[in-house]
This record gives structure tokens, C-alpha cells and sequence, in this order.
């Protein structure tokens, strides 16, 4: 008996010397997409033994500070356009790499959505012919979108290649901002992702996507003269974890813990598709997507 | 059982709050702000509707007793009550003006239930035009009430200003808050407004010389009996429901909403009564003052739970609780829909519950008021200050919160009106829906 007694004291002391804290930055408000996403990676990975401290963050710089003196085992969600890994650097939510203490990087891609253009239910312009038709008649055509680097990139590529039409951009703080202003019809079209297919349920139309091959119109396509077509990247975006030191056997069970049932039910909830190392995207193949698209951005915007 | 909790306590805070002069309910969030982030919404907004309705019950009882004004809403309850008090009606007045609230505070329910029902055609007033037209109406009768107007321009907007640090929608907020820094997750509010309003207030009523009115209690121990009666007596129920159509019209529009209407009931109650000086009139004028503020109280709730839209400060404040944790119009609607009959049914509970406390047992607020009258204000002041400082902490701001705390208060002491630093709150707390909006606006039409 007292050997048992030993041997499961032995057992647990060593349990609690080789259990990790592992700690998720999170620096958007409590209760959205990466909030439920984090919820179902933290599950797992306690259904795995291990203890996750969970963090919210006003801003990125307030979440940098803290990974600047917490470095072990922290990671930070974000958006791909939130955090800038080449030169572009133009609005996004996190400081320049150059500001930090340890060099950060992607520990892995979670998961993607697609953008698309989608008119606001009611609204008559539901084609691009018809907007151009209203904008001939004097219409103003305003777009929502939520601010940040690639939405603003991408709408005003977008109103820049279509001079015809007069668009009116008009950016908002996010989808929790956006919404009640569609219901009000305070704009007639939508850029983005988190708010299209309740859109569309209520009977908006999908004018275009950004991305090509989806069986609707690539927005690239839609441009005055034609010959600037393929001037337009694709808006391939999602949400990654970024840390500066990660333990490897935290990498392997976040591993896991991304591929559980928790993530994939949570990203059925969100209406998103999971991707990262657990679905064999590398993170260097991610931080490769990301500078890509930041390199085209930057390509056009000059 | 955790609704249970949540109105115990806010009952609880609501009859301090009520009894200690110049606490209003902005006041009480502030304070309680670090607390309620960790809340959910439901929770956040049960707290505020038993609060908001207790709180109106009990200003008055330190009014009509001791003769002090809190707040504006007092001033008729001082002017009458405390007349009618003097002249040995204490009783009489204390049973009556809770049954007069009581009321009120149906009548007001009952104009909430219909707006809750009848909610979805209203779906214009989400619009940037209507939001931008009831936020600014708000600030300039805001300002335009205020003694000093220039002073209170000033103010609002500097409250615009510092309420859009950190907002990516205006892009002229990048030259007055630099990115990349601290004010990217904009000013902490919990300390800059416990520094701007909690701790000077509290602090000048701390160190007050003047003591705590002496006042017998025992003289109104009065029998069982002889108190229902006084709570049962409907002799003027038309001036109970004169100004609860007061407060309830008075109530729903911006910036006059419930802190003006017992002022306007009295008002009318005057006119009504020719300026007499009678017993009567005296019980007319405070009973209609006291309904309107009532039923003012719940009116007030509507646009807010309804539109998202907050027209008084403290809604303000409750609003930003709530959007953090995802409350819109949409859900906002959902949460009426769902919870409707909770919400009704609190109303009426807790409006029950604060009659027969206000206008029964009477002596047990005022021995409460007196202990507090001693310690109340020392013991909030240093609660409020460790819990904004223990936030900091836990947001890994602690420097940056007790920067802020120290910097406002000195610029709260400096500023002895309390109405006027209401401007600079109300405008900071709608910063952040009013200036993107006017950007919108400004976009589309210019």
C-alpha cells in the first residue's frame, strides 16, 4: 500500500513538473470567432492534461507587452492581415516586427474565409450591370466593410478599377458595427466575410467573390478597361497563432487539439474551414500566403 | 439563483446609492465597471434595471427627511417634502410618495411592454441620420443646460476626442493618439472616470465640515395600522398620474429623460395648483414629481434595450459593458424577445419589493443613512481606487491605469460641477458610435 501510495505521488508530482502553461492571447472583444475557437482549442487541450491561461487584450501592443515578459508558451490569434511579416504596414492592428523584444512567428494557420461582395437585402442593385445602371443615374453606391488592411486594400483596388461607378466606401469597426447599418440600410453593398451568408439568407445577392474558381464572379473581373483584370489578387485570408517560443511538446498537442471535434464543431459554428499544421499547411507555407498577398497589395498600391 | 443574487445586490447598492446624495447610477457603474466587464449580458442588464428602479425610491427619503439634495431630481422632493416633514407629516409623505413611485413605475412598465411588442417597425432608428440626430441632440441639451456653455463645449469635445483614442475609423485620430502605443486599446474609463467624478465627490463629501443632520427617528414610529393605511391612501392619484405621463414623455427624449422630468412635473403641478402653499398642494407637487421620476426611470430603458441606443450617461456606460460582449440591435432584440417576460416581471417584483421598503420600513433606511452618513463615502472612495487599480493590474496596465487616475483626478478636482463633468462622460462614452458615424455621414454626403 504505501508503495502504490508512492508510486502515485511519484506520478503526480511528475505530472505537474512536465505540465506547461500554455497561454492564448486574444485581441479581439470577448464572445467573437476566435473567442469560440480558442474556447474549443483550451478544451482539448485540458481534456489533454495540460493548463491554458486565457488572456483578452484592448489592443496588440497591450498583448505584444505582455508576450515581450511572458514569452514561454504564449501564443496570440489574429487575423492574417493583423500582424505584418514584410513591408506592408499600412493600418494593420499589430506594431511593425522591428518593436519587439523576440522575434515572433507563425506557429500555424487555423482557420480561412472568403470575401465576397454582397448586396444589402432590398437593395435593387444586385449585378454589376444594375450598379452600373444606378450609378449612371446619379446613385451614389455605398460599400461597408470592416477597417483593416486588405479590406481597405481590396475595395479601394476595387472602386479605383471601376471609375464609372461612383462608389462611396464607407469602413466600420467590424461585423458587430456592420450589421445594425445594414438593417438600416445605411449602405447598399457589403465587403467582407463574418456578415454574407446572413445576407444573403435575408435575400442579398452575391455580386462577386475574391476569390477565383468559386462558381461566382471573380470581383478581379469586374474592371474598366478589361486589360487591368489580372491586376487583382485573390483575398486569401484567415486567422493564425503567432508566438516567440513555443515548447515542442506544446506544439504537438495544440497540434491535436486542432484537429479535435471541439474546433471542428466550433468552426461550423463560425462558418469557417479549418486549415494550419493539423491539415497539412505548413506554417511557413501560411507566412508565405501572407507575404505574397502583403507583396501584391504592395505592388498595386504604388 | 443567480438572478436572485444579481437583485439582491443591485437592491442592495441601489438603497445605498439612492440614500447617499450625488451617487447617481453612472456613478455606481463606474465604480462597479471592473466588475460588471466579467459579466454577461444578461447579468449586466438585470443589474442595471433593478438598480436604475431601486435607486429612485430612496433619493427621496433623504430629501423629505433631512432636506438634502442630491441630485436635480431632488429638488422638488426637498422644496414639498421636506415643507411637509416640518410640518409633522413625515409619515404621511414618506407612505405616500413610495405608493405615488409605485404607481408611477406601473405606469411606466406598462408603456415599456407596448414599445417591446410593437418594436420591429422601428428599425429606422438603427440608422447613422437618427443615431447621429438623438446623440448630438442629447450633448447640446447637454451643453445648453449647462451653466458655463463654452466651458461645456470645451468639454464635449475633448470627451469625443479621448473617447475615439484608439479608433481605426477616423483617420485624424492617428495624429492626436500615436499607433503602435499604449492608447491603441484607447483610455481605461474605469480609472479615468473614477478619477474625473468618483474620487473628487466622494472626496468632498468625505471631508465635508458641515455634520450629518440630527434627526430623531424614533418620532416616526407610528403604528402598523396607521402606516398600510398611509400606504394604501390613493387620495391624489390624479397627480401620481399626471406625472407619470410626464415622466413617461419626458423620459424617452434625449437629454431630458428622467433628471428633468420631476422638475417639469412639479412645474405643471404648480401651475395647476396656482402656487398654493397648502398641505395639499405641497403633497400634490412632490407625488407628481416623484411619479414622473418613476415612470421616467423605466421609459428611459427603452430606447436602450430596444435600439442599442443609450440616452442618458449611465446607459452609456451599460452600453459599452454590453457591446463588448456582442449586444446590438439584433441581439438586443432577441434579448427582449427572450427575456421579456423576466424583464416585466423584475420590473413589477422589484418595484414591489422597493414600495414596502421605502414606504414601510422607513426607520431602517434612516438608521442606515445615518451609520452610512458617517463612513459611506471614506469606505466607497478607497473601494473604488483599489478596484481600478487591481484592473490595471490584471489588464497588464497597472502604470498606465494609475497614470490616468492620477491625471483625472487632479483634472476632476479641478472641475466642481458635477453636471458639467456629466458632458465631458457622456461624450466620451459615446465617442466611439458618434464620431465614425459623423465620418460615414460626411463620406456619403460630402
Amino acid at each position: 500500500m504505501k508503495n502504490l501510495i508512492k508510486i502515485l505521488m511519484c506520478l503526480a508530482i511528475s505530472s505537474v513538473a512536465n505540465a506547461e502553461e500554455i497561454t492564448f492571447s486574444n485581441i479581439y472583444p470577448p464572445g467573437g470567432s476566435t473567442d469560440i475557437v480558442v474556447t474549443a482549442i483550451s478544451d482539448n487541450l485540458e481534456k489533454q492534461g495540460e493548463t491554458v491561461n486565457r488572456q483578452y487584450f484592448k489592443s496588440c501592443y497591450d498583448a505584444i507587452q505582455y508576450m515581450n515578459s511572458n514569452t514561454k508558451n504564449n501564443l496570440i490569434i489574429l487575423d492574417y492581415e493583423d500582424m505584418v511579416f514584410g513591408n506592408l504596414n499600412k493600418g494593420a492592428k499589430c506594431p511593425p516586427q522591428v518593436d519587439y523584444k523576440n522575434k515572433i512567428s507563425i506557429y500555424s494557420s487555423v482557420y480561412e474565409f472568403s470575401y465576397g461582395l454582397v448586396s444589402v437585402p432590398g437593395f435593387t442593385g444586385t449585378s454589376y450591370a444594375k450598379l452600373k445602371e444606378l450609378s449612371s443615374a446619379g446613385t451614389k453606391i455605398r460599400i461597408g466593410y470592416s477597417v483593416g488592411p486588405y479590406n481597405t486594400y481590396m475595395v479601394k483596388l476595387f472602386a479605383s478599377r471601376n471609375p464609372s461607378i461612383n462608389f462611396v466606401l464607407l469602413p466600420y469597426a467590424g461585423t458587430g458595427a456592420l450589421r445594425p447599418a445594414y438593417l438600416a440600410k445605411d449602405f447598399d453593398l457589403y465587403y467582407g466575410s463574418g456578415l454574407k451568408k446572413e445576407m444573403i439568407e435575408r435575400g442579398g445577392v452575391l455580386i462577386a467573390s475574391a476569390k477565383r474558381n468559386t462558381g461566382v464572379t471573380f470581383m478581379g473581373d469586374l474592371a474598366e478597361p478589361e486589360s487591368i483584370k489580372n491586376e487583382f489578387p485573390e483575398h486569401q485570408t484567415g486567422v493564425m497563432l503567432v508566438t516567440s517560443n513555443l515548447s515542442t511538446t506544446s506544439q504537438d498537442k495544440i497540434a491535436i487539439a486542432l484537429k479535435s471535434i471541439e474546433v471542428v464543431n466550433a468552426l461550423k459554428k463560425i462558418d469557417a474551414t479549418a486549415t494550419g499544421i493539423a491539415h497539412g499547411v505548413s506554417a511557413s507555407e501560411t507566412l508565405k500566403r501572407v507575404i505574397d498577398f502583403e507583396k501584391k497589395l504592395e505592388q498595386i498600391s504604388k | 439563483m443567480e438572478l436572485f443574487l444579481v437583485l439582491v445586490l443591485a437592491i442592495f447598492v441601489g438603497i445605498l446609492a439612492g440614500l447617499l446624495p450625488g451617487i447617481g447610477a453612472g456613478m455606481v457603474i463606474i465604480s462597479a465597471y471592473p466588475i460588471l466587464q466579467k459579466c454577461d449580458i444578461n447579468t449586466i442588464f438585470f443589474f442595471y434595471i433593478v438598480l436604475i428602479t431601486t435607486m429612485q425610491y430612496y433619493g427621496s427619503i433623504s430629501s423629505i427627511i433631512f432636506g438634502v439634495m442630491g441630485e436635480p431630481t431632488s429638488q422638488p422632493a426637498v422644496d414639498n417634502g421636506h415643507e411637509l416633514f416640518r410640518r409633522g407629516l413625515g409619515d404621511k409623505t414618506l407612505a405616500t410618495t413610495a405608493t405615488s413611485s409605485f404607481i408611477a413605475s406601473l405606469f411606466g412598465v406598462l408603456v415599456f411592454c407596448v414599445c417591446a411588442k410593437y418594436s420591429t417597425f422601428l428599425i429606422m432608428f438603427l440608422s447613422a441620420i437618427f443615431k447621429v440626430s438623438i446623440l448630438t441632440s442629447v450633448l447640446l441639451l447637454l451643453v445648453a443646460t449647462n451653466k458655463n456653455k463654452l466651458f461645456g463645449i470645451v468639454l464635449l469635445l475633448l470627451g469625443l476626442v479621448f473617447g475615439s483614442a484608439g479608433s481605426e475609423i477616423v483617420p485624424w485620430i492617428n495624429q492626436v493618439f500615436p499607433k503602435y502605443s499604449v492608447f491603441d486599446g484607447g483610455i481605461p474609463f474605469s480609472a479615468l472616470l473614477t478619477g474625473f467624478i468618483v474620487i473628487p465627490t466622494l472626496l468632498s463629501y468625505s471631508l465635508e465640515s458641515k455634520p450629518i443632520p440630527v434627526f430623531n427617528s424614533s418620532s416616526l414610529d407610528i403604528s402598523f395600522k396607521s402606516k398600510i393605511k398611509n400606504l394604501l391612501d390613493f387620495s391624489y392619484f390624479t397627480s401620481t398620474l399626471r406625472g407619470s405621463i410626464v415622466g413617461c414623455v419626458a423620459g424617452i427624449i434625449p437629454g431630458v429623460s428622467y433628471t428633468i422630468s420631476s422638475n417639469l412635473a412639479e412645474m405643471i403641478e404648480k401651475f395647476l395648483n396656482k402656487k398654493s402653499n397648502t398641505n395639499e398642494a405641497l403633497t400634490k407637487n412632490i407625488l407628481s414629481a416623484e411619479a414622473a421620476n418613476n415612470a421616467g426611470s423605466i421609459v428611459v430603458l427603452i430606447p436602450l434595450l430596444l435600439f442599442a441606443i443609450p440616452i442618458v450617461p449611465s446607459e452609456a456606460l451599460i452600453m459599452s459593458l454590453v457591446q463588448a460582449n456582442g449586444f446590438n440591435y439584433l441581439t438586443g432584440l432577441s434579448f427582449i424577445s427572450k427575456h421579456f417576460v423576466i424583464i416585466t416581471f423584475l420590473l413589477v417584483f422589484v418595484n414591489l419589493i422597493n414600495w414596502f421598503i421605502s414606504g414601510y420600513c422607513y426607520k431602517f433606511i434612516i438608521d442606515l443613512y445615518k451609520f452610512l452618513g458617517k463612513y459611506g463615502y471614506t469606505l466607497t472612495l478607497i473601494g473604488s481606487t483599489i478596484i481600478v487599480l487591481i484592473t490595471g493590474y490584471n489588464d497588464n496596465q497597472f502604470l498606465y491605469t494609475t497614470y490616468v487616475l492620477l491625471i483625472s483626478t487632479i483634472c476632476g478636482s479641478l472641475i466642481k460641477d458635477t453636471g458639467t463633468k456629466m458632458i465631458f462622460v457622456f461624450s466620451f462614452f459615446v465617442a466611439s458610435d458618434l464620431v465614425p458615424d459623423f465620418y460615414r455621414l460626411y463620406l456619403t454626403y460630402f
